[in-house]
């Protein structure tokens, strides 16, 4: 008998099995290729950091004047077991051009510093394709996949250098895979060449040096203090090695998105199959009840219904571990041609696909325990036992004359059924909300508070990313930093634009706590030019020549509270600053602190200077602004804050841009199926009922309405509920996300998109899924309300 | 005038390509105001005849004339209108929406034919009859799960007669019924034909089809005899149970 209920139902259930196996199927992909993909990123990080040879503490000079200090100093240091170093040059993106059928072009860096540098050093090392160490001979190049990328580079071509007046040209040979220096996130890439036309290049070259010194050390913090005591006027940072994992922290996020997503869909599937199993067995009431009056003990009928949903789930899982491994290598796609990744994902795949078939079967063991309840006397009344003496907690049709019969139907069923419906709701509240997560990330991504994250205004008409002319030097104090800021100020007004200049000059300043215990260096910036107008968490911006301000996470760490005296070490002088404010930001990994713009700086190195703001009356837009500026004074290279923002987080917001739109499409679809199967499941138990309205005179579209209504209800309830658990979403989950990268910042919604827009697509998606199913009413005679419960 | 008028009605099913002719050109005329049962053994046709000319179920060959009006061929809809608007179905099982309450099924029907506060006040007024007229208004607010089988027969019948149908089919109305509850529901069901309204049934019990003013016999899905009771009256009740018991068991009953 069990054998003829197992092939009824599977024939009687054929379309919840089949969207139930493809449920199962969809959670196994997304599963196991995110879990996979999370442990082969985690795992590549750290087989990254071995194979790179990455110290306990890296830190880099500035310029070689205290290097000779530093090297003579450490041959006496016993807080440090090894160390090492390498030489690399600056090089500006205008002196590389790409050489490919006798045409040339020139490099783009996309905002990043670029240098030169060689193979064969014994840290930071860079590797090739296979995780080895490069290897490259004389007249060969290598750069990381950023570039190659960006610039279209392959292998064999030509790139020139011109260097020291002399043009230099190497054929690319491989790619580089580059800790630091292939990171989008660090802001710098180099060229790697062997130590020989390294040397050759560089001799007598005025390109400015940088040094990047590797610690294997017992105790950073005491070995960090001794080398900012020797070099505390070039060292420009220092990071210990794991901050080296926080580069690769974007690669996770998308992965960790997807686990979501996948956690999401085994949840779905959990609630389709308890309705199953629910369904089936309500179905199954007068079976049930005879086997148990026949003497089957409980055991062997609960068997029936578990086989059944094993054997579903174990196909799902089965077919969807082997399309998680292609699904697996185009997600790691991009993040392996950065990274050396280790082997072992489809063992990871096997093992997320088992736990869904463990787990999927477990809770349908746990489900089948309504058997239980089930008595043999139930057999006879027909499944009808209990349900006699239960209140219904409806509606009152007589009592609301301004509502149609339709729509109170609908409402009254959701209202008799809430446990039922809830799963719905809770279903559709889940996919409202995951909807809003790329989409809230990618509008905070484009937001003005973003931008300001990067130490920028963001009502600048135009942002500068180089001052330099065409021949200049870059540019390492902060006169040079005025002038330059003169001079293009001049060529704006020669253009006709009355324009207002300010750029914010990066230089690696060392200070001490007022009581001497604490010693710090970090990323400061002095704004040089007009006033930067940047927002502050708590105080003010520091004004006077005796001011400075700190980011939070500095504040914390070294225990300093607004009104605090620290001492800074400037141009070679001690000098006392007074703490004026705090802030957020993302520089440094949210590490850095800023300057007031009137203390002397005049013998201060500057490492670096940040974008420059460009502040004048136009009607123009931003991105307007930068093309017309680009072909007038095309010796500069004029941006928007979106692609300042862009060229800082890398290629995560493409990943989610890339991502929005079929995960919309995805979600949609999957909701479509789970209406589907809902309504199904509704029409199937609720079969009697509607050929009982039919008989009374009910027409089919009436029907459709009603069953079409109960669903709407439930969505615009669901919506209604989505909006403050996506705001929740916001404030604990993606505001989190945010703050990895080092700064707090309030998650921008475009509320037309977030709650109207893409809620909209989905309820469309949901309507048409009902209508689609309810056409089944159509199908229902008068004459099976013989079937009626 | 006719209240139905059926002419050479066939009804066949195909079960695992094997035809069953369940109604073989049945023929049969109902006046207006005239009311009928319908008798015969078990798998004879009595409920497929019903559904039939009641329109819920298809024919396959043959006319059915409703009030003079040809059914056969009306779309899904038109055929809804007229279940809608001018029949009423009593079934032996007693249909209804779980979800809603005694009154709340009663009044569906019509609350769905007419819109607007004052045609749902006249029925509001409506189904207080009624069911003041069955005897079920102290359980109008009761869930359907908490009246008697009795009690929700009786609805059933008011919600069959809550659009003031012309014509009301039941099938097995008390079929599920006890002894008491039988004659409480055919006792209404009396009341209704006395007040003008058709009444067709299928019934298998004796004390239930003599109620009827005219019963046929049909095996094999045919009609094959008739008997003329007359309007039922109270006090002829056992000499009517006697007469239709005599003919039926010359029928080999």
């Amino acid at each position: 008998m069990w054998l003829e209920i197992l092939k009824k139902d599977l024939i009687k259930q054929k379309g919840v099995n089949i969207i139930l196996f493809f449920f199962i199927m969809l959670s196994t992909v997304f599963v196991a290729s995110s879990v996979s993909n999370t442990a082969l990123v985690m795992n590549g990080i750290e087989n990254f950091i071995g194979y790179a040879n990455v110290g306990d503490l890296t830190m880099a000079l500035a310029t070689d004047e205290e290097k000779e200090a530093l090297d003579t100093a450490l041959e006496s240091y016993e807080g440090v077991t090894k160390y090492g170093f390498e030489e690399l040059r600056e090089i500006k993106a205008a002196d590389i051009t790409v050489v490919r059928d006798k045409k040339t072009k020139d490099i783009q860096s996309g905002g990043n510093d670029l240098y030169f540098g060689y193979t064969g050093a014994e840290y930071i090392k860079p590797l090739d394709e296979k995780g080895d160490d490069l290897v490259l001979k004389e007249g060969e190049t290598a750069l990381p996949f950023v570039l190659m990328d960006a610039n279209g580079i392959q292998t064999g071509d030509e790139l020139q250098f011109q260097v020291n007046g002399k043009t230099w040209s190497y054929t690319v040979a491989a790619q580089s895979r580059d800790i630091v220096f292939g990171n989008d996130m660090a802001g710098m890439n180099r060229f790697l060449f062997c130590k020989e036309d390294y040397d050759k290049m560089t001799a007598g070259s005025g390109n400015a040096k940088m040094y990047i010194y590797s610690f294997i050390t017992d105790d950073v913090d005491e070995t960090k203090e001794f080398v900012e005591g020797v070099a505390s006027k070039t060292i420009m940072t220092s990071f210990e090695k794991g901050t080296f994992r926080l580069l690769y922290v974007f690669d996770m996020v998308v992965a960790a998105l997807l686990i979501v997503i996948g956690v999401c869909l085994i949840l779905i599937s959990m609630m389709i199959l308890k309705f199953s199993l629910s369904f089936t067995i309500e179905d199954n009431y007068r079976e049930i009840g005879v086997m148990k009056a026949i003497g089957l003990r409980e055991f062997s009928i609960r068997k029936i219904y578990f086989v059944k949903y094993l054997a579903i789930v174990t196909a799902g899982a089965v077919l969807g571990f082997f399309i998680s491994i292609p699904a697996s290598a185009a997600m790691i796609k991009s993040v392996s041609k950065n990274m050396v990744l280790g082997e072992g994902g489809i063992l990871v795949n096997l093992v997320c696909a088992i736990a869904v078939i463990v787990f999927v079967a477990g809770i349908s063991i746990f489900f089948t325990g309504k058997l239980k309840k089930i008595s043999a006397i139930d057999a006879i009344r027909n499944g009808e036992n209990g349900e006699r003496y239960r209140k219904r907690r409806g509606l009152s049709l007589y009592k609301r004359r301004h509502m149609n019969t339709i729509s109170f139907l609908g409402l009254n069923d959701i209202l008799c059924n809430k446990r039922r419906y809830f799963v719905l709701f809770l279903t559709f509240c889940i996919s409202f909300v995951l909807i809003t997560v790329p989409l809230n990330t990618l509008t905070t991504m484009e937001s003005d508070e973003m931008a300001v994250k990067f130490n920028i205004n963001p009502d600048a008409a135009v942002y500068m990313e180089k001052l330099e002319a065409e021949n200049d030097k870059n540019i390492h104090d902060t006169g040079a930093l005025q002038d330059a800021i003169r001079r293009v100020e001049k060529e704006l007004r020669e253009q006709g634009y009355e324009a207002d200049l300010s750029v914010g000059a990066v230089l690696f300043t060392g200070f001490s706590t007022e009581d001497g215990e604490k010693t710090f260096k970090h990323l400061t910036f002095y704004p040089v030019g007009e006033k930067i107008s940047l927002p502050y968490n708590e105080g003010t911006a520091p004004e006077l020549e005796n001011e400075i301000a700190f980011s939070e996470k500095v504040m914390e760490t070294n225990g300093l509270q607004i009104g605090d005296r620290v001492t800074a070490e400037i141009g070679g002088e001690e000098k006392s600053l007074i703490i004026t404010g705090t802030y957020t930001d993302y520089m440094q990994m949210g590490e850095s602190a800023r300057l007031n713009p009137v203390i002397d700086m005049t013998d201060e190195l500057v490492s670096n200077y940040w974008k420059t703001n460009v502040v004048m009356d136009t009607e123009l837009s931003q991105r307007e602004m930068a093309d017309k500026l680009n072909k007038e004074l095309p010796q500069y290279e004029w941006i928007t804050a979106q692609e300042i923002v862009d060229l800082n987080v890398g290629s995560v917001k493409d990943v989610m841009r890339g991502m929005q739109l079929p995960m919309t499409g995805m979600l949609c679809i999957l909701i479509m199926l789970i209406v589907l199967l809902m309504m199904k499941l509704f029409i199937a138990r609720e079969k009697g009922q509607l050929a009982m309205l039919k008989s009374i005179g009910y027409k089919n579209r009436y029907i459709q309405k009603w069953l079409v209504m109960r669903m709407v209800w439930v969505v615009i309830l669901s919506m209604i509920f989505a909006v403050p658990l996506s705001m929740l979403s916001n404030r604990f989950v993606l505001r989190n996300i945010f703050a990895i990268m080092g700064a707090e910042l309030t998650i921008q919604v475009n509320p037309l998109k977030a709650y109207l827009l893409y809620p909209l697509v989905l309820l469309a998606g949901i309507i048409a899924a009902t209508v689609f199913a309810t056409n089944s009413v159509r199908k229902i005679n008068t004459s099976d309300m013989k079937i009626a419960e | 005038m006719n209240a139905l008028k059926v002419t050479d009605l066939c009804k066949t099913y195909v079960v695992n390509k094997r035809q069953n002719n369940v109604l073989r050109n049945v023929s049969l005329e109902i006046e207006e105001g005239e009311m009928v049962g319908v008798m015969g053994p078990s798998g004879s046709g009595k409920t497929t005849l019903l559904y039939t000319v009641s329109g819920m179920d298809t024919a396959t060959a043959g006319t059915i004339q409703f009030f003079g009006e040809e059914m056969t061929g009306l779309s899904a809809n038109q055929m809804s209108d007229i279940r809608l608007k001018r029949m009423g179905f009593v079934f032996q099982q007693m249909y209804m929406l779980k979800n809603l309450s005694v009154y709340d099924n009663i009044v569906l029907p019509a609350y769905q034919s007419a819109s607007g506060k004052e045609a749902r006040r006249e029925i509001n007024e409506r189904a207080k009859v009624l069911m003041a007229k069955l005897g079920i208004s102290e359980v109008a607010d009761n869930d359907i799960s908490e009246v008697s089988g009795g009690q929700l027969q009786r609805a059933c019948i008011a919600r069959s007669m809550i659009n003031s149908p012309k014509i009301i089919f039941a099938d097995e109305p008390t079929g599920a019924l006890n002894k008491q509850n039988s004659r409480e529901v055919m006792k209404e069901l009396n009341k209704l034909n006395e007040e003008g309204t058709t009444i067709m049934m299928v019934t298998h019990d004796v004390n239930v089809a003599s109620r009827c003013e005219r019963v046929f016999y049909i095996e094999d899905g045919n009609i094959r005899d008739e008997f003329q009771l007359g309007k039922y009256t109270e006090n002829q009740k056992r000499e009517r149970e006697k007469k239709l018991n005599d003919w039926l068991m010359q029928l080999g009953w």
